[in-house]
């Protein structure tokens, strides 16, 4: 089964992104996972997640010298793959 | 592979794993040592981790100057009016974003401060699926460029020194032929008529060769404006319009459908396209016979068609229709000038403005060339600058 | 009719324009490069110059530089004779003020009245100033 638009993963890569990269950050991240991920940006999985962050955290590595930037930012991206990894809880559970 | 008697290895009392291990790092070093051209490796953070001799010759650095250093402040990329490329214009950064390797014509400035021309190559280097850092192959090409620029003086110098005789010819052919130089005889006007029509050629022979020898070697210049289409095809008609009455050819234009005719584009090289294709299909349409060109405007592009009356192409010539010195064998019987460069120039010009050209064609039936421009040939500005870092 | 100053230094072609201009009724003063027509214009103020890029001495651009730096109030309309089309020479010519450029080669003397005569007519109205200097074609 495809998996299903995932707008809140992919915005939060953005907005983490944004962060770092400035307005750039969207079209950054489009061309990461349309290049080494060979789907649609919304279609991003956590488990996309963790393949992506190599490829951003080597592109940023060449962007600053500052490695601890990169490392906070990839920390960040991390959290919030843990996160959207996390089974969701329903409303009104019997 | 069993061991030979008198090949024991020199240090025997090691183990075969680490001896094997030890053996192949020296291949490596060796190998990367031995490339001829300039080659940097950096790791996952960007980091010079290797350089070879060629690099090092050409940078002007040592290898403990560079390894160690972060690549993209040690090695400053520029323009060639000396100007810093954004890092993430670069070609390693952008072999990150694609994942493939990058090639690319780019200056480096050496230690001493001069620029050199370098044919550059950078690829993220692979290992088990991850990328863990990349390698720049380069080398000089300083020579080449100024072969580059030797061949484009030369053109322009060729282009003023070859018309300017022509030009002369052309003037007083026509000075006495029109009365300006006094009354003539029938007889006189037409051997001038004739020296004209063999100077008109000569001169757009030369406009062909020179525009093909720039198109070969890059030289072509893309100036966008924006433009009408419809515009264009009327100039192209009025000067082409004493040629097509010459042979009682109808020729005319039109816009079809609603949509926008306008584009930007290079407005000499789209009026050269189009005077080439209807020039051709008013010489290879007999007497009497129809040429027009359609305007169709559609969303991303404009497309052009330029249809004709005339003898066709045989099936079995055309796919070498955009051929240097092509000419179709139907087409050689009927009408001996010609160079077979008009259409491998118009391709040319088509591509360097990041058209389309095809045709479809049939002795019965005629001609239709078309051909189409995108609607903005400006190419897209490079990913603003990671400022924020 | 209207004054026109004609500056190529190719000495057929400088006189072949003179003599179609003249032809069209025309005053015409002429000069075989930059510098020569920077003095005629010291006594004829033309409607219209017709200005080779090529030529030695001092070319056509280095001309129209020169031109504007003596803060002239003159209108003239200045026509780019060439053979260099596309060239960079004619983009920077437009930018210093050329009205159009003519490929040279491919002018005949008919085209050249017309575009001369249409150029003229957008232009404002004829003034009156001084005589040319009558120049001859050095051999």
């Amino acid at each position: 089964m495809p998996a299903l638009p995932n707008y809140s993963l992919y915005e939060g890569v953005v907005r983490i992104t944004r962060v770092y990269l400035g307005p750039a950050a969207g079209r950054f991240i489009d061309r990461q996972v349309e290049n080494h991920l060979h789907k649609a940006p919304a279609e991003l999985t956590p488990a996309d997640l963790m393949v992506l962050i190599d490829w951003l955290k080597i592109s940023v590595s060449h962007l600053t010298e500052d490695s601890e930037i990169v490392e906070e930012y990839v920390s960040e991206l991390h959290k919030l793959a843990d996160e959207q990894a996390k089974p969701k809880r329903g409303k009104g559970k019997s | 592979m069993p061991r030979m008697p008198g090949n024991e290895p020199p240090f025997s009392g090691l183990s075969s794993s680490v001896l094997t291990s030890h053996g192949q790092r020296a291949e490596d070093e060796a190998l990367f040592t031995s490339i001829g051209d300039g080659a940097i490796a950096t790791d996952a953070f960007g980091r010079i981790t290797r350089v070879n001799p060629a690099a090092q010759q050409l940078l002007g650095y040592t290898e403990e100057e560079l390894v160690g250093s972060w690549l993209p402040k040690k090695l400053v990329s520029v323009t060639a009016e000396d100007k810093p490329i954004n890092l993430i214009d670069r070609p390693i950064t952008r072999a990150f974003l694609t994942g493939k390797p990058i090639s690319e014509k780019i200056y480096y400035r050496r230690k001493d401060g001069q620029k050199i021309a370098l044919a550059l190559n950078a690829s993220p280097i692979i290992l088990k699926g991850r990328p863990v850092g990349a390698i720049e192959v380069f080398r000089d090409i300083t020579k080449e460029k100024e072969i580059d620029r030797m061949k484009s003086e030369f053109i322009s110098l060729a282009s003023h020194q070859l018309r300017t005789p022509l030009s002369a010819i052309k003037t007083y052919t026509h000075m006495l032929s029109d009365g300006y130089l006094g009354k003539l005889t029938a007889a006189q006007k037409k051997s001038l008529g004739t020296i004209i029509s063999a100077s008109d050629r000569m001169n757009e022979l030369i406009s062909t060769l020179l525009n093909i020898t720039r198109m070969e070697s890059g030289a072509i210049e893309v100036a966008p404006k924006r433009l009408r289409m419809d515009k264009i095809a009327e100039d192209v008609i009025k000067e082409l319009a004493l040629v097509a009455k010459n042979k009682s050819i109808d020729l005319s234009s039109a816009v079809k459908g609603k949509g926008d005719p306008c584009i930007k584009s290079d407005p000499l090289i789209v009026k050269e396209v189009m005077t080439n294709l209807v020039s051709n299909a008013i010489k290879y349409t007999p007497e009497g016979g129809q040429v027009r060109l359609r305007i169709r405007p559609r969303a991303a592009n404009v497309v052009v068609d330029i249809i004709d009356s005339g003898w066709g192409i045989p099936k079995y010539s055309q796919d070498q229709v955009f051929s240097k010195f092509f000419r179709a064998q139907n087409i050689i019987k009927r009408e001996t000038t010609g160079t077979g460069l008009g259409l491998y120039l118009v391709k040319g010009l088509i591509d360097a403005l990041g058209g389309r050209i095809w045709f479809v064609s049939d002795e019965e039936n005629g001609t239709i060339f078309s051909f189409s421009l995108p609607r903005d040939a400006v190419p897209p500005k490079p990913n603003e600058q990671a400022k924020y870092l | 009719m209207a004054r026109i100053l004609v500056v190529e230094d190719d000495q057929d072609l400088n006189n072949a324009y003179c003599i179609i201009l003249r032809h069209d009724g025309h005053e015409v003063a002429n000069a075989f490069d930059g510098r020569e027509a920077l003095e005629q214009l010291k006594d004829f103020t033309p409607d219209l110059i017709l200005l080779d890029l090529l030529m030695p001495v001092m070319g056509g651009l280095e001309f129209m530089q020169q031109w504007g730096k003596l803060g002239s109030s003159s209108e003239a309309k200045v026509l780019i004779f060439t053979n260099m089309e596309n060239s960079p020479e004619v983009v920077e010519a437009y930018k210093l003020g050329a009205h159009r450029c003519i490929i040279k080669s491919w002018t005949a003397p008919h085209n050249l009245s017309k575009v001369v005569n249409d150029s003229l007519r957008s232009s404002p109205d004829v003034k009156k100033g001084k005589s040319p200097r009558p120049k001859t074609p050095a051999r």
